[in-house]
């Protein structure tokens, strides 16, 4: 047993004890503490098992800078994995359990990698398993059980986020001494101010401070009644972003008073925040010193040690060794008697110490001049070896002091992480041994510790400042001392703790030849685990610079990234999951469909009558019947999908003329004309029809997935290319409901509904509209078909589209009249051999799909000069054809690619199947392909080969218009 | 980012969609060099500092813009509509 609670003291909340489970044990606490603190006051020492040499590791800090206490959070299915004990709020019913080793935490297989000289050095991965046979692919999956932080959970995350905007004048990040006075200062000017702090409580390294408690108390208090000021606690500021953009997260559960996530209400809010300006008062973290066996369970930083004492009630250990080359460590001398720890020693590696450290280290043995050379004890401290050292060198032969705990300063390093998120490059102070923000941008500002103003009421008195100005010296008297060179078989000595990288891994680095600081970071990966290094970085960058012999800035710095502390994914999603993740569209058919038992598919934003079954039919049968009905009858299709565009003004014409390959200047008032639309490089974009209502009026059609696109594409003409077109463009797709009636009954029950128009071939003969009523209902009737049976498209304002479809399915009974979804409208158009989203797959050009009459000669337009480019116009590219299996009933599928017969199967082949179906009509399986020469190929058999599964498949080449080539059925 | 939108102000960037280098001009479409057209298609500078590019506002008024963006800080300078400036 080593760490234990105190009688008294603390923030915590002795009257309200909370229940959680640790690896399957109860473990209590009290409303206030972390895991953490719950975990040490219970006497555990062992809290995880390290990244590759699974060594038994402790507690190194009490905030976010905790690199070895990551726990699996288990909630019901759902597990957290990496979760910091000392940032978890104890609360009841919690249950977390450590990761990473295997059997158990106290005895660990795995450990054996520490004990195999070499394994996982620098470069070990590479160096070992990149020659092996079997190579790396094999050996990754045993190595990622081998190394590796916990296991996320297999289930979708049930949690709800939430997300919301915040607006304010002034947004002051960090609730330490700096920060509440800056945000009380900012207030007071008028301002609107938020405050955030990640922490559950405002007051940062004050709240460790033995003698800060009234001022917090006074400073929480005016800060919490100021009507200026709105505060955030448990918020992290995650990341910045252009334009004073701040990324926060607000913690909402796993507090003792929300408890566990209650999973109606949001886990946890992410705040998108813009500030006019930003104060950045994120303070500084202790560093430590590196030295042989330094990770052993009890080492510890100091302030961290003091830490627990004051906010939580809890005592590290009994017998402590401090170990600093600075003289804030000596403020912590007081905190640790009152919690009754004895210090066996004060280990200072400076030669001489000031009267006042001397005073406060009264009655202790202070050893100027030494420092800790190694820590003994695997499971826990045992003791410290102390040796004599100078100028950077052990001297003198090694000492031993038995304790449990010891706490290590190393000085101070800001938190600069959000300074550079934006790429300004940090500054080095070389009086502070230390990397301060750079020049950041104006509407941005830093106070306090960040600044190098450590000591509290330096740190006041810096916010106050008009424009906070970075320390001109070091306030805490210090000596350089990045490690303590290990003796011979003193053991590893580690530099980044969760990522179980060494100083002997930098050194190799260096030797092996790595002199710039990005590589050495990949190569040894120091920094890149979870914590990005918060502890190891600058100790690692002294190193190197150290092997390098040149200063620190001129090894450079590491650049930081959002987030700083880790954002759950399911928080960047926010509400933008499940049905909510996209836009859902759907046609004012919908309860008609469903309750004709319509069976829906989502293609892009539209929900789409796929089929509709009747009884015991499944899709094959249904798709079938449909077809085969419209074909020998009439049937009713939706197509209000279609996009829809209203173009009006005098120059319409001239540009259609320039957006369609086709010519638009002689299309009279009343009549319809297709139309393709190339990109700017001369691949086929998009097709659809143009209807010219008026002289001055036109009514565009889209494909349904195309509608956006062609939207975008003509506003962008109109107001960037041609603002000298007189021409307005509207979307109307929503406006208007559509059907395709279709089938050579059509017409028949037409006439029986229609009103105001006749609808016989002279009077509405292809490709002309006219403007009627259906049931007093005023409708647009095209005549056009798709399916290639004698059909209409009737257009009904969306309000009234529903009582127009009525209308026409009752007098459509006597025609024995189908409904067809997009399943069978897509066989049909197989049938014809009309293009569609397979073949216009933003690949292909007109004249691959056998489209080129449709390329005007005697205009341009766009895409007209590119897609002429010899690539495009050789002759041996792909066109398209039909596709008949030898065998009629052996399906083909989209995507199969296309062989000559007795040809190497190679490569892409010499096409593929873009489109595929039974053919009703043809009583055979039919597809449409590309395939190069395509056209002179009729009748020769190629070879359909599927690159998932291997099928080969016999084909015939054929003409694509494989049913009703004249076109007979549609012209009736 | 934010884009001051000149009917209707300054809005989040999530609403806008951006499409490039405003500065190629379009060959007359009786230019039938593919040279041209090519260079007018695919060849673009990528200037350190300021830009002038095109970005509609998609989620607005669908007006197509010029803003002058500074490709090092993302600092946005000017915004006018593109429909005034191309006349
Ligand atoms: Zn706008």
């Amino acid at each position: 047993m080593s760490g234990f609670r105190l009688p008294s003291g603390g923030q915590i909340d002795r009257s309200r004890p909370m229940r959680m489970t640790f690896d399957g044990q109860e473990v209590t606490g009290f409303a206030g503490d972390t895991v953490a603190s719950a975990l040490m006051a219970s006497g555990r020492r062992v809290l995880a098992r390290s990244f590759k040499y699974h060594r038994p590791r402790g507690l190194v800090g009490v905030g976010v800078d905790e690199p070895n206490a990551l726990f699996e959070v288990v909630n019901g299915a759902t597990v957290d994995p990496n979760t910091r004990a000392t940032t978890l709020e104890l609360c009841d019913g919690l249950t977390v359990r450590s990761q990473n080793r295997w059997p158990s935490l106290g005895f660990d297989l795995m450990s054996l990698n520490d004990w195999v000289p070499g394994i996982f050095s620098a470069g070990f991965y590479y160096k070992t398993f990149m020659s092996l046979p079997g190579g790396w692919m094999f050996y990754e999956r045993i190595i990622r059980r081998a190394a590796g932080m916990g296991q996320a959970g297999r289930l979708p995350d049930p949690a709800r986020y939430d997300r919301a905007h915040l607006y304010c004048d002034v947004l002051v990040v960090g609730g330490g001494p700096a920060g509440l006075t800056a945000a009380l200062k900012a207030a007071d000017d008028g301002r609107d101010v938020v405050l955030v702090e990640q922490d559950m409580a405002l007051g940062g390294q004050a709240q460790s401070e033995p003698n800060a408690a009234p001022w917090l108390r006074d400073m929480i208090a005016r800060i919490m009644a100021h009507t200026g000021i709105t505060v955030l606690t448990r918020c992290t500021a995650a990341g910045d972003y252009d334009d004073r953009t701040l990324m926060l997260l607000e913690r909402l559960s796993y507090t003792p008073d929300k408890g566990l996530p209650d999973l109606d209400a949001p886990q946890a809010r992410l705040w998108i925040t813009r500030a006019d300006q930003v104060i950045l008062a994120t303070g500084a973290m202790e560093r430590s010193i590196v030295f042989a066996g330094n990770d052993a369970p009890g080492v510890m930083l100091a302030s961290a040690a003091a830490g627990y004492i004051q906010r939580y009630g809890v005592a590290p250990g009994r017998r402590a060794v401090l170990f600093t080359n600075n003289d804030s460590a000596y403020d912590q001398i007081s905190v640790l008697q009152s919690a009754g720890i004895e210090i066996a020693a004060v280990v200072d590696c400076r030669p001489v110490v000031s009267g006042n450290c001397a005073e406060k280290a009264r009655g202790l043995w202070l050893r100027t001049g030494h420092a800790v050379t190694q820590a003994i004890g695997r499971h826990a401290l045992q003791g410290v070896r102390i040796g004599r050292i100078s100028g950077g060198v052990v001297q003198g032969p090694a000492g031993y002091e038995a304790c449990d705990i010891c706490l290590v300063s190393g000085g101070w390093t800001p938190t600069i992480h959000l300074s550079s998120h934006r790429g300004t490059r940090p500054a080095y102070a070389r009086d502070l041994q230390a990397f301060l923000p750079g020049d950041m941008d104006p509407a941005y500002r830093a106070c306090g510790a960040v600044l190098g103003h450590w000591r509290r009421q330096e740190a006041i008195n810096n916010a106050l400042e008009m424009a906070p100005t970075p320390a001109q010296s070091c306030s805490i008297d210090h000596m350089p001392l990045w490690e303590v060179p290990a003796a011979k078989g003193a053991g590893k000595a580690f530099v980044d703790f969760q990522h179980d990288v060494t100083a002997s891994d930098i050194r190799l680095a260096h030797r092996e030849g790595f002199v710039s600081v990005e590589h050495m970071k990949r190569y040894t990966t120091l920094g890149m685990a979870g914590d990005q290094g918060k502890t190891s970085n600058l100790t690692g960058l002294a190193m190197m610079s150290a092997c390098l012999g040149q200063d620190l800035p001129q090894t450079g710095t590491t650049t930081f990234r959002p987030p700083f502390t880790p954002v759950p994914i399911g928080a960047l999603a926010g509400p933008d999951r499940g049905g909510a993740h996209t836009l859902l569209r759907r046609t004012p058919f919908r309860a008609l469909d469903k309750a004709a038992g319509a069976v829906f598919v989502n293609l892009g934003h539209w929900q789409r009558a796929w089929y509709y079954p009747r009884e015991n039919e499944d899709i094959e049968d249904a798709y079938k019947r449909e077809a085969r009905d419209v074909r020998a009858g009439v049937g009713l299709c939706d197509v209000s999908t279609l996009g829809k565009i209203a173009l009006k003004g005098p120059d319409t014409a001239e540009f259609l003329n320039r957006v369609y390959t086709n010519g638009w200047k002689t299309l009279r008032v009343g009549y319809v004309r297709y139309g393709l639309m190339l990109r700017e490089d001369g691949i086929v974009m998009d097709d659809g029809t143009t209807a010219r209502l008026g002289p001055d009026e036109y009514l565009m059609t889209t494909t349904s997935g195309g509608a956006g696109k062609v939207m975008t594409h003509l506003e962008y003409l109109l107001d960037t290319q041609w603002p000298d077109l007189r021409v307005h463009v509207t979307s109307v797709t929503d406006q208007w409901g559509g059907v395709s009636l279709a089938g050579p009954k059509s017409r028949e029950l037409l006439q029986c509904i229609v009103t105001g128009s006749a609808l016989d071939g002279t009077a509405l003969p292809h490709m002309a509209l006219t403007h009627a009523e259906i049931a007093d209902t005023p409708v647009r009737i095209y005549r056009l078909s798709f399916s290639g049976e004698l059909a209409y498209e009737i257009f009904v304002p969306a309000g009234y589209a529903e009582h127009v479809y009525k209308v026409i399915w009752a007098a459509g009974k006597k025609f024995n009249i189908t409904r067809y979804g997009v399943e069978s409208l897509g066989t049909m158009r197989i049938e014809k051999g009309h293009v569609a989203g397979g073949e216009l797959d933003g690949r292909t050009t007109i004249f691959d799909l056998g489209l080129g009459a449709m390329a005007s000669s005697k205009k341009g337009y766009i895409g007209s000069v590119l897609q002429h480019r010899p690539g495009l116009r050789s002759v041996d590219r792909p066109t398209l054809v039909g596709l008949m299996p030898v065998d009629p009933m052996q399906r083909l599928t989209g995507g199969t690619l296309l062989y000559s017969e007795g040809a190497a199967v190679l490569g892409p082949g010499e096409g593929r199947v873009s489109s595929a179906t039974w053919s009703p009509a043809l009583n055979r399986h039919i597809a449409l392909g590309l395939l190069a020469n395509g056209p002179s190929r009729y009748g020769e058999t190629v070879v359909a080969i599927s690159a998932v599964d291997g099928t080969r498949i016999d084909v015939t080449v054929t003409s694509p218009h494989f049913f009703d080539p004249e076109g007979e059925r549609q012209y009736a | 980012m934010r884009i001051r939108c000149p009917f209707c102000g300054e809005r989040g960037l999530e609403e806008f969609s951006p499409k490039g280098d405003a500065a190629p001009t379009r060959p007359a479409l009786s230019n039938k060099d593919p040279e041209a057209w090519h260079s007018f298609v695919h060849l673009r500078e990528n200037p350190k500092g300021q830009h002038r590019e095109y970005f509609q506002h998609s989620g607005g008024c669908r007006a197509w813009l010029i803003v002058t963006r500074d490709t090092r800080t993302h600092n946005i300078l000017d915004v006018t509509l593109a429909r005034q400036e191309k006349r």
